[in-house]
């Protein structure tokens, strides 16, 4: 059964290949000339004290290519559950060769190996990919300092996605039984699953850790942060001297602004409290009455120490929908299909 | 008599829909069995449930004496489903690789000698195949696994009368040559008269008549003569099938006996006769019950 799979596969897996070996040329006739700006400017720029400009220059030259490769990376799993997941039971029952093929060998090896064996080939396809594009974006994403803005373009999480993706549209399309719809509703279902785990699952599965620190947005404009601009930070609260919530993003109340007067009762923070003692409101005033009213910004977040734990967990959580899955799709083809 | 297919009360159902209901049959091995009867009375889903690719709702089902579905008893059974499927996208080559792979006993040689008696292409795509040619991929793939029983829906249903002619040449031969036992569903009688050695006519999941085609033949016959009613024939002669006019009536009869009545003009009867005479009265001949004939209720 597994060489006649691969038998049925062989002009998809070609296709794969040959989109992979684009992207590796791509990559391989690009990535270098990266490593190299790296290593001769921004390697060196604080010798030279031109480290903003060294930065931009390195993230403009990649920029396009890598927009291009977030999309890539993006979409490719989907793809997969479309054109590989959907169609491989669906087409079967719409064309009537499932009775052909299952006269000739048990429906449960029939299932068995197709989504074993194209489940490890989008697995392999999507690994691939993630591993090349991980390599080329290095130097830019160390100089981007924001790897949880990319992180499920990178490392492990593409593996699981893939594998999801592919048993989705499989799944879908033993329910269904007509490709063009499973496919539909194989798109659909994958693309919900992944944002509603990437905005609901991802900031809490591992539990986020939490900070107090100074507020400098009311006096000086700009945003409180953790020690490690790599962290990600899920949210970011104005709490007063009893610890109540009192805003967001350092600033008071939900419109985001905050307005501050100074008077005969002194500096007045509006929703916060006055400074009787301090008068003439200069940004040094304004700030030592923030710190005397003790407003501070409480942030949650994912530090960068828990980057790998994330994605493990999360190619954990999508390998093993998938696994569930493809047992439940063996079960219907063996005791409800036709 | 072994038997190439025994059920016992086998029904399936589709949530309500019943496609095959107490269906309680036995159809004998080592002979081309014809398989008759309207629309919807059962054949595909019997077949289907003789292959192992559906689950009886209820009842049971043997077939060679092993249950359908197994790895081993897949060895056993060829299968020809309705409408030849194929893949479209594999060549004739790569289908024959296909039967290799997924049968023990699949014979590599057959299979290429038939493709090139055919005169077929094993370059060529399935899906730029001629229906004909499908159905005779079809029939290689079933026979080149070395079944000892060939199981065929509708095979020849959408060809075109020389296609289908090759194709029942070809059934013949095989079954020549490798005494293969063969249960084969049609709507063409006019084919199985020339295949099929035993007829099993199905309607709404019963047997309605089942026994060695020169038999049935010979006990038979179509009587003409002055008009008289069905009551007054003699109680050895069951009546199939009766038409009147003013002065004249006709019947099918079945009968064991010599038709001795000298105002009978007495004809023997075709096998499409005999199947429609059947088909369209769909009730049991009540006053024969000849213990040689094998009507199976």
């Amino acid at each position: 059964m597994i060489r006649f799979t691969w038998m049925q596969f062989r002009v998809q897996a070609l296709v794969a290949f040959g989109g992979l070996m684009i992207a590796a040329i791509v990559l391989t006739l690009t990535g270098p000339h990266l490593v190299h700006l790296y290593d001769t400017t921004v390697a060196h720029c604080s010798a030279h004290g031109d480290c903003s400009a060294a930065t931009s220059s390195l993230i403009s030259s990649g920029d396009k290519l890598g927009i291009v490769l977030k999309v890539v990376v993006e979409v490719v799993p989907a793809l997969i559950g479309l054109f590989w997941g959907a169609p491989l039971v669906a087409r079967e029952l719409e064309t009537g060769t499932y009775r052909l093929a299952w006269a000739q060998v048990t429906r449960t090896s029939w299932m068995g190996v197709k989504l074993g064996l194209l489940g490890l080939a989008s697995m392999v396809v999507v690994g691939v990919l993630s591993l090349m594009v991980t390599w080329w974006s290095s130097p830019l994403d160390r100089v981007r300092m924001t790897p949880f803005t990319s992180f499920d373009q990178r490392d492990l999480v593409p593996v699981g996605y893939a594998a999801f993706a592919f048993v989705v549209g499989a799944t879908a399309g033993v329910l269904i039984r007509r490709t063009l719809p499973a496919m539909a509703t194989a798109l659909g279902g994958f693309v919900a699953v992944r944002l509603a785990v990437a905005h609901f699952g991802r900031p809490r599965l591992i539990a986020p850790l939490q900070v107090v620190v100074r507020n400098t947005t009311i006096a000086a404009g700009s945003s409180a942060g953790t020690s490690d601009p790599r962290d990600w930070i899920i949210s970011d609260q104005t709490i007063n001297a009893k610890g109540q919530v009192i805003g967001q993003f350092g600033e008071i109340g939900p419109s985001g602004s905050t307005t501050v007067s100074a008077g005969i009762h002194g500096i007045t923070i509006k929703g916060a409290g006055s400074c009787h003692d301090l008068h003439s409101q200069t940004p040094q005033n304004v700030q030592r009455c923030v710190d005397q009213l003790r407003i501070r910004d409480l942030l949650t977040y994912q530090p960068i120490s828990h980057y790998w734990a994330l994605q493990w967990t999360e190619l954990a959580i999508f390998l093993g929908a998938a696994v569930i899955l493809s047992g439940f799709c063996l079960w219907w083809v063996r005791h409800r299909l036709a | 008599m072994t038997t190439a297919i025994e059920t016992t009360s086998l029904g399936k159902y589709y949530g309500r829909r019943r496609a095959l209901q107490d269906c309680t049959l036995a159809i004998p091995d080592g002979r081309v069995v014809g398989l008759v009867g309207p629309n919807g009375a059962g054949k595909t889903t019997l077949l289907h449930l003789a292959v192992g690719l559906l689950a009886p709702t209820s009842g049971t089902i043997s077939v060679l004496g092993g249950r359908p579905g197994g790895p081993a008893q897949l060895d056993r059974v060829g299968f020809v489903a309705q409408d030849t499927p194929a893949y479209a996208g594999l060549s004739v080559s790569q289908h024959l690789r296909m039967g290799s792979y997924l049968n023990k006993n699949w014979d590599q040689a057959l299979a290429e000698s038939r493709i090139a008696q055919l005169d077929l292409d094993p370059r060529q795509k399935a899906g730029s195949l001629s229906g004909g040619q499908r159905a005779q991929l079809a029939l290689t793939l079933a026979v080149a696994k070395r079944p000892e029983l060939l199981l065929l829906d509708e095979p020849v249903a959408s060809l075109d009368p020389l296609a289908r002619r090759e194709f029942l040449q070809s059934l013949m031969e095989i079954v020549a040559k490798d005494g293969v036992s063969v249960v084969l569903s049609s709507h063409q009688i006019s084919d199985l008269e020339r295949v099929c050695d035993y007829l099993v006519i199905l309607v709404a999941s019963k047997v309605r008549l089942s026994g060695e085609v020169s038999e049935l033949l010979a006990s038979h016959w179509r009587l003409s003569g002055p008009r008289r009613e069905a009551s007054t024939l003699p109680s050895d002669q069951a009546v199939v099938d009766e038409s009147h006019t003013e002065k004249q009536s006709t019947f099918l009869v079945r009968t064991n006996q010599p038709i001795l009545d000298p105002a009978w003009n007495v004809k023997p009867v075709t096998l499409e006769d005999l199947v429609l005479a059947y088909l369209s009265n769909p009730r049991l001949p009540e006053r024969v019950r000849s213990p040689g004939l094998g009507v199976v209720r």
